[in-house]
């Protein structure tokens, strides 16, 4: 459904991205991996329409998406849940929810609340407590449930396993497969390339801001390179 | 008792002056030091509605308000927007250059004589058991309150007040939210110049129209944001009250010339019992 092909970005005079392709086929998990600073981010930021790149071609479901505004990849169920989380922390756990379905007009936003309360129990608990006073791993769960309310087609996850006990990494990646058992297709960016082989069906390994190497998840885990440069065997 | 009801005609003022600063403050993270001189353009240019076009004071007044949107809106979007990525010591002294280039440019398309400005309504004052209202105080303090109401109610409670308050608290991730983010800080812009014109427009008839009028005013907004936590809504209108009716004891009891020390001396008192403000939370000691 989504195709990058050889995409460039640029900071200033950094060259984040130099030539990046990727495909992300109709409901299933793709993995972005790669170690600090390889472009992960800033591949979902040109997916997300946050920074245009110079160079290269974008398109969803074979209409190119490069004039697009940010607002408008929200709509085509095109949903970021960023980095560090980023929850709202001023707003309620129940506002954050809320405005995760700020772009919709249906009439099933409460029964979407719903059903994110029966990946994540725990938001319901603390519908009115302030987002900041969260645990992360509670704000993890808050992120992904905010990009879930916005019905997304293609979810882009990036390192949602950031700073969070093996425990609940193991609990939210099963989730993630659950989301994707219902139809969403997944991009899903991680430092933890263990765990994100283990639940995607094709991955991309990001070096210097290009891709290095790609493949099945099963092959590649059991490729020797890397399994010495990426899951530390 | 009537001079703390005079008092409390002034604090209107203050509170709705405040009431502009705070909703741009707690939407795009920036202190307006424009914001009296913009509100002083509004003034005249509704003067110039009045007087050179003849219009009726309703329709000046509307049509004044139609340009403090514009006026806000276009000031964000020619200029602020650019710097909405800037240091906020940058972005602060922006708005102190805005200040003096609107208050230069007021004089030299207006000139610097005072000139008399009418009220919104005329009429005898009414007595309500001790005190003297006008008409127009009435009117003053309904509009105030008024405003303040719609404000907190659209800020708390609605669509557009949930996006106002996620875009200033993460700009990234209300982008992916879908919210337009600089649309929204637009608006808010536009609304901060429209409260702003009010409290032009209800003090130009107190202190006549001139290119001065807002400079204490301005001062006073400020306190009574601060006084009132800088976040909170009824928390600047309430700070514009206490003060309004505190500087007006002091004139009166003690001598006008040093109102604006003891009101400054009240300000710093407050808040060295409670630092955050009145009604501020914890949330007054927002990311540095
Ligand atoms: N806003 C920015 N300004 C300047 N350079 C940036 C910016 N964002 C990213 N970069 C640079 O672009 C490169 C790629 O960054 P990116 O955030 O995409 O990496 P990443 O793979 O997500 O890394 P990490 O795993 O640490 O999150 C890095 O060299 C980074 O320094
Ligand atoms: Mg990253």
């Amino acid at each position: 459904m989504l195709r990058l092909n050889n995409i460039h970005a640029f900071y200033g005079h950094v060259h984040a991205l130099r030539g990046v392709s990727l495909e992300v086929p109709k409901g299933k998990i793709i993995s972005l991996l790669g170690g600090n600073g390889a472009g992960k981010s800033s591949t979902l930021n040109i997916i997300s329409r946050l920074i245009q790149p110079k160079e290269g071609s974008y398109e969803l479901e074979g209409t190119s998406m490069l004039r697009k505004s940010a607002g408008e990849m929200v709509k085509h169920g095109v949903i970021q849940c960023p980095e560090n989380r980023r929850v709202f922390p001023l707003l309620t756990v129940e506002e954050n929810l809320k405005i995760g379905a700020y772009i919709r007009k249906d009439k099933n936003i409460k029964s979407d609340m719903e059903k994110v309360f029966t990946y994540f129990p725990r938001l319901q608990e603390r519908l009115q407590q302030k987002a900041g006073t969260l645990s992360g791993g509670e704000q993890q769960m808050l992120a992904i449930g905010r990009s879930l309310m916005g019905k997304p087609k293609l979810l882009l996850l990036d390192e949602p396993s950031l700073g969070i006990a093996p425990i609940l990494v193991r609990e939210i990646f099963k989730i993630i497969k659950e989301i994707n058992d219902e139809g969403t297709a997944i991009l899903l960016v991680e430092q933890n390339a263990h765990m994100a082989m283990e639940i995607s069906d094709y991955s991309y390994i990001l070096e210097n801001g290009r891709v290095a190497l790609e493949g099945n998840s099963k092959d590649l885990k059991d490729n020797d390179e890397v399994r010495k440069l990426y899951l530390g065997a | 008792m009537q001079i703390i009801v005079s008092g409390l005609i002034f604090g209107c003022i203050y509170g709705l002056a405040a009431l502009g600063l705070v909703l741009i403050y707690k939407t795009t993270d920036l202190v307006n030091f424009a914001q009296g001189e913009m509100a002083m353009v509004t003034t005249f240019v509704s003067f110039t509605f009045l007087s050179q076009f003849e219009m009726g004071y309703t329709t000046s007044f509307l049509l004044a308000l139609l340009f403090a949107a514009v006026f806000g809106a276009i000031v964000h979007q020619g200029i602020m927007k650019r710097l909405q990525s800037a240091p906020p010591l940058n972005q602060l002294v922006v708005t102190l250059g805005l200040f003096m280039v609107f208050n230069g440019l007021a004089g030299l398309i207006w000139g610097h004589k005072p000139a008399g400005y009418p009220q919104a309504i005329k009429g005898d004052s009414i007595k309500m058991g001790s005190v003297f209202f006008t008409p127009n105080e009435i009117f003053v303090m309904g509009i105030t309150l008024t405003l303040m109401l719609i404000f907190f109610v659209i800020f708390r409670y609605t669509k557009v007040g949930l996006a106002m308050r996620a875009s200033a608290q993460d700009i990234k991730a209300s982008q992916l939210m879908g919210i337009k983010v600089t649309n929204v800080f637009t608006a808010t812009w536009a609304v901060g110049a429209i409260l702003g014109g009010v409290a032009g427009m209800m003090t130009a008839p107190i202190t006549f129209l001139d290119t001065h009028m807002m400079f204490d005013v301005l001062i006073m907004a400020f306190a009574a944001a601060v006084l009132g936590g800088f976040l909170s809504l009824p928390g600047a209108v309430v700070g514009g009250l206490i003060i309004g009716v505190f500087e007006n004891l002091i004139a009166f009891y003690l001598s006008p010339e040093l109102k604006l020390v003891y009101t400054f001396l009240l300000i710093i008192i407050v808040l060295y019992i409670r630092p955050q403000g009145i009604f501020g939370g914890t949330q007054s000691v927002k990311k540095v």
